[in-house]
């Protein structure tokens, strides 16, 4: 796990564009505001309640290379788990392939994979942008529940609200999200096509060699 | 690191992009920034308010002026019904003129003398009342009261003209701004982009090269190319808004550049039949064609006499004359008259008469031709209006439905980007598309708003009405 000095420093320079800041928070859905919708669903609060969590986190001030901070990402990395299921996600991306592949390799897979979205995550966090999450509501489709959010924040004093929902589903007694939909596009979708579309031309290990290279 | 190197490249490609899109993008109006303390002190308004300032400014001096004048001709007009005052006197020496015999048949001195005695004095007054003119009143009542009818209505178009142009002024300062916003913040990124290059190709890290930084300058100087063409567009939408309103730190308000509300209730062939009815150029000429048949209905009744009652009072009296025993002697400087009766006036010319008839008939008739043109140009101009309204719509929601993919895109190949499975290529693809897809949204967005206001002004339907911004 890179220490959060490293991430911060990182994200100082995250200056993508307004949507694409967005995007990348919105697949994380931390917010210093929520807006609540009239009644908020199971799923809806342990979105908004992780997301709260980790923004406070975030907000702390910890020195460089401290234990603080090292304990700082400790706390991070296990709120950012507790919401997104990356394992899942994962395999649901890599659904086509999933089968044809040894315990290690998924492991490996698994493991680049959650590192390099809990950095992302935390880095467009870093953004200092100032945002709210509107908590639209949820919708329950078989054993998926999926929880609407709006993510309204405002760039040169323009507005802007880019969409984020989140796909839930229950692991054990947690409610854990495993797709993330910004803008209608949804990561599993998204990583499913990227991966195929890798894994036909370089193989499986050229998708991990593409992975390794990006996180570093 | 790897990755700060693809965030470095990342950039460099989206400025790119972002540059590539500039060049694709055709930026409406620019304007000039003011400086903060000038902006401060602007007066912002509301398109709505805006139009009312426009309206009630210098126009609306001049054209009430001119209903004024027309007002009074048709005052005039009516007068000519009521009765009509003439009073003529005089007051001068009076001659010295005294009767040789009893009956005054001779007078001392016998031949005019400039002998002075006295004050002599003369007072007529003479009134006269049309009774029947066979027409001749009428016709000019009708053709001022037309006139006057004319005169309003054209103020009503001039006011429309007005605020259509005080709409399309709004709503190009805000697109400009918009756009100068987003080359402002696209300027911005491709400075730190090429900063970050710099530092990269200082410290040999691989990725970076020469001509990155090369292709980021001259992408930058494209952007600052474009934002100065947005900037000028800016400051001249700005200064025809201050000058349309009179007022020097006239601004537009802070809204967004939003859709106008407004629905196409109705076909092409409908807006273009109801057009001529309603445009108030129209109904004038239809008011000025009445006018010239009253003044042919005039001609033709100059053919005839007036006829009209009369009233009559005279009195004369001169101090140094004697006045005749005789009420046959004609004695200028002593005498008492009055009169009651009808009086008939007939001026007649017949051969020039029938030709100012007919001189007045054609011009009546050519007027009328001209009538219809005119309505014929008017349904031309709402069936222009309708189609521009009907594909700036279309072009809407295009180019919204564009925005939302471009958007998904971008946040698709930063999801990938987040992973390490998409490309600097891939990055720019998306980035172009989404700020194309912006400005095409923003410019139809203005389009659909000034053809909505342009619409209104073609069919002479008000401009304020069913509409909300």
């Amino acid at each position: 796990m890179r220490s959060i000095r490293s991430i911060l420093q990182c994200s100082s320079r995250t200056t993508l564009a307004t949507v694409a800041i967005a995007a990348v928070v919105a697949s994380i859905g931390l917010s210093p505001a929520s807006i609540l919708a009239d009644e908020e669903g199971p799923a809806t609060r342990s979105v908004r309640l992780a997301n709260e969590t980790i923004a406070k986190l975030l907000s702390s001030t910890v020195k460089a290379n401290s234990a603080a901070e090292k304990q700082l990402a400790r706390r991070v990395t296990t709120s950012v788990r507790d919401l997104l299921d990356i394992d899942a996600l994962g395999q649901h991306a890599l659904t086509d392939h999933w089968g044809t592949l040894t315990a290690d390799q998924r492991s490996e897979f698994l493991g680049l994979l959650r590192g390099l979205i809990e950095d992302s995550y935390v880095r467009g966090l870093r953004a200092h942008i100032n945002y709210k999450i509107l908590y639209i509501g949820e919708t329950n489709k078989g054993d998926v529940i999926l929880v609407r959010t709006e993510i309204k924040s405002r760039r040169r004093g323009r507005p802007y609200t880019i969409s984020v929902d989140y796909r839930i589903r229950k692991d054990g007694n947690r409610l854990r999200a495993f797709d993330v939909v910004t803008d209608g596009v949804g990561l599993v979708e998204n990583y499913r096509a990227q991966f195929n579309k890798i894994i036909a031309k370089e193989g499986f290990d050229g998708l991990l060699a593409r992975m390794k290279r990006k996180r570093g | 690191m790897l990755r700060s190197e693809t965030l470095g490249l990342t950039w460099i490609v989206t400025i790119v992009v972002m540059t590539t899109m500039i060049v694709m993008m055709s930026v409406a109006t620019a304007q000039p920034s003011a400086n903060k303390e000038e902006l401060s002190s602007a007066n912002k308004l509301s398109l709505m308010a805006a139009i009312d300032k426009a309206q009630r400014g210098l126009l609306r001096q001049v054209t009430r002026q001119a209903i004024r004048a027309s007002q009074a001709q048709r005052r005039e007009a009516r007068g000519q019904r009521f009765p009509q005052f003439s009073l003529r006197s005089f007051l001068a020496p009076s001659p010295d003129i005294q009767c040789a015999n009893a009956d005054c048949t001779r007078t001392v001195p016998e031949d005019p003398s400039i002998d002075v005695a006295g004050l002599a004095g003369s007072l007529q007054l003479t009134v006269v009342q049309p009774l029947y003119t066979f027409g001749k009143l009428n016709a000019v009542s009708r053709a001022a009261a037309r006139v006057d009818d004319a005169t309003q209505v054209t103020a009503q178009a001039a006011r429309a003209d007005i605020a259509v142009q005080v709409a399309t002024a709004y709503f190009a300062v805000k697109l400009a701004r918009e756009l100068r916003w987003m080359l402002e913040d696209g300027a911005e990124r491709i400075d730190k982009a090429h900063q970050n290059l710099i530092d990269r190709l200082e410290k040999g890290v691989a990725g970076a090269t020469v001509q990155d930084r090369l292709r980021v300058e001259v992408l930058r100087s494209e952007v600052l190319v474009r934002l100065s063409e947005a900037i000028e567009a800016e400051a001249i939408a700005l200064a025809s808004f201050r000058a349309l309103l009179g007022e020097n730190n006239a601004d537009v308000d802070d809204s967004e550049l939003t859709l106008t509300s407004f629905q196409l209730t109705a076909s092409q062939d409908s807006y273009a039949e109801r057009a001529p009815g309603r445009r108030p150029e129209v109904r004038a000429a239809r008011y000025g064609l009445d006018a010239r048949s009253a003044l042919v209905d005039l001609e033709r009744a100059r053919m005839w006499p007036d006829i009209a009652a009369f009233a009559l009072f005279k009195i004369s009296g001169a101090q140094g004359v004697d006045d005749p025993p005789s009420a046959f002697a004609n004695d200028p400087f002593n005498s008492t008259s009055s009169a009651v009766g009808l009086t008939v006036r007939w001026d007649l010319n017949p051969v020039a008469q029938y030709a100012r008839i007919e001189k007045r008939a054609a011009e009546r008739d050519r007027l009328a031709a001209l009538v219809e043109v005119l309505e014929r140009k008017t349904s031309l101009e709402a069936g222009v209006a309708y189609i521009k309204a009907k594909q700036a719509k279309k072009r809407i929601d295009a180019a919204s439905q564009g925005a939302v993919s471009a958007r998904g895109w971008v946040a698709s190949v930063v999801q990938a980007d987040a992973i390490g499975t998409a490309t600097a290529k891939d990055l720019a693809d998306a980035y172009i598309a989404f700020f194309t897809a912006q400005a095409r949204k923003l410019r139809a967005i203005y389009d659909w708003n000034v053809a909505v206001f342009e619409l209104k002004r073609a069919t002479g339907e008000s401009l304020t009405q069913n509409l909300s911004l």
